[in-house]
């Protein structure tokens, strides 16, 4: 259990976290946790302290820019791969200047789920 | 593709009753496409050609491109030819029909050119719907306002719908013509707003049970009601849709972004502007998209 990766999937929709937990399950074990918003998503963060997090950008109550925002505050090397529906320019831009460490547009394709795990999960 | 549309279109002449059509439909997959049928799709043979050698591969033990060389009506080439399109999917619903004898080679034969003559298509437009040339087809079955200034970007939206519904919803799909409409009713709407440079509002709209299923196909889910987790899979679909249109524009330099999606119930659209409503028929119902400035 203890080598077992934790991650944080954070996504107003149930059907996106759910698809997501079932994909990251299939790519390797590891511990999920869910956040339906963006202040759950902090508050979810500070209290496992995963080590990749997910981050749907459009959220109600704090939207997933904002909440990336805090959790790099919290945790400066954080490493918070952002997801969106909408990939245009401007959002992958504002993602990766707040502190995201990379961008993945919906729909979630395995393959290059698994290469972002590998990359960014790795215990330092 | 080309089994949704052609099959409806021998449903709606009374060639095949919806019982037998729905079970054809069914049995595609197992169905596997001769070589008969292949050679007059192609115009190499006619079916009275395709009979015959048919007649003396019972008499001998030779194959059927064999027999057609021999009889002059294939050459080498043309066998080929049929032979690479063996594992296509485009007539494998014709296949199916006739393994199910309800409908003749010579009556499919005639179908196939009433049916191109009907839709006025092009050799190049039925050629893109046996084919699954989705952009083609959409542009042939779609007639926006000529000078609506638009139509293509409404086009584009409609080519993507369809490839994204064949992609996780149903692979049976077709779309009738855009109907422009002011108001509608329906039990369902759902709604997502693009905006940016262009404004476009965007609704899949249906009735409950076609929906259900619709959004338990997408989330890999069996739902009986329309739950909060039905909706959230409809309402996600529509965003990813959305999401994959906004990622095409934006590689056209359009920036776009969107609303979170919302869902109404009986609700009356009302509209100052015109509104076009595209119906899409699925294998387990139909549903609405709307779509307007």
């Amino acid at each position: 259990m203890e080598n077992e990766i934790k991650i944080l999937v954070c996504d107003d929709s149930m059907t996106v976290r759910k698809k997501l937990v079932q994909s990251l399950n299939t790519i390797q074990p590891c511990i999920v946790f869910e956040a339906d918003n963006g202040n759950s998503a902090v508050s979810e963060y500070e209290k496992n302290m995963p080590d990749l997090v997910l981050m749907d950008i459009m959220m109600p109550e704090k939207d997933g820019i904002e909440a990336l925002s805090e959790i790099i505050e919290m945790n400066p090397s954080a490493k918070v791969v952002m997801l969106s529906s909408v990939g245009t320019k401007s959002n992958l831009k504002k993602a990766l200047e707040v502190g995201a460490v990379d961008f993945l547009q919906k729909p979630c394709e395995e393959d290059k789920l698994r290469n972002l795990i590998n990359t960014y999960s790795r215990k330092e | 593709m080309f089994s949704a549309f052609f099959g409806n279109y021998i449903l709606n002449k009374g060639l095949v009753s919806a019982e037998d059509l729905s079970k054809v439909l069914k049995n595609q997959k197992e169905t596997r496409l001769k070589l008969g049928v292949l050679a007059i799709n192609a115009g190499f043979m006619n079916a009275i050609q395709v009979q015959e050698i048919h007649e003396l591969q019972a008499k001998m033990d030779k194959r059927f491109g064999e027999l057609a060389i021999e009889k002059n009506y294939l050459s080498k080439e043309q066998l080929d030819l049929i032979l690479k399109q063996q594992k296509s999917e485009h007539l494998i619903l014709a296949q199916a029909l006739i393994d199910e004898n309800l409908m003749s080679m010579s009556t499919f034969e005639k179908e196939l050119v009433e049916y191109k003559s009907t839709h006025s298509l092009t050799d190049e437009q039925f050629d893109a719907l046996k084919d699954g040339n989705v952009d083609i087809v959409v542009n042939t079955f779609l007639s926006f306002e000529e000078d609506h200034e638009m139509s293509n970007y409404y086009r584009d939206y409609v080519s993507l719908l369809f490839k994204n519904i064949i992609r996780f919803i149903d692979s049976d799909v077709r779309i009738e013509a855009a109907e422009a409409i002011s108001s509608m009713q329906s039990p369902y709407m759902f709604t997502q707003k693009i905006t940016g440079e262009t404004q476009l509002v965007t609704s899949i709209v249906g009735d409950s049970e076609t929906l259900i299923t619709f959004a338990g196909k997408y989330a890999d889910e069996t739902f009986t009601t329309m739950d909060a987790y039905a909706k959230d899979s409809i309402g996600e679909f529509l965003n990813l849709h959305n999401g994959l249109f906004t990622v095409n524009m934006s590689n056209r330099g359009i920036e776009l972004d969107l609303t979170v999606q919302a869902c109404q119930e009986n609700t009356t659209l009302k509209a100052d502007k015109v509104f076009y409503r595209i119906p899409f028929y699925l294998s387990f119902g139909e549903f609405d998209l709307v779509i307007g400035l």
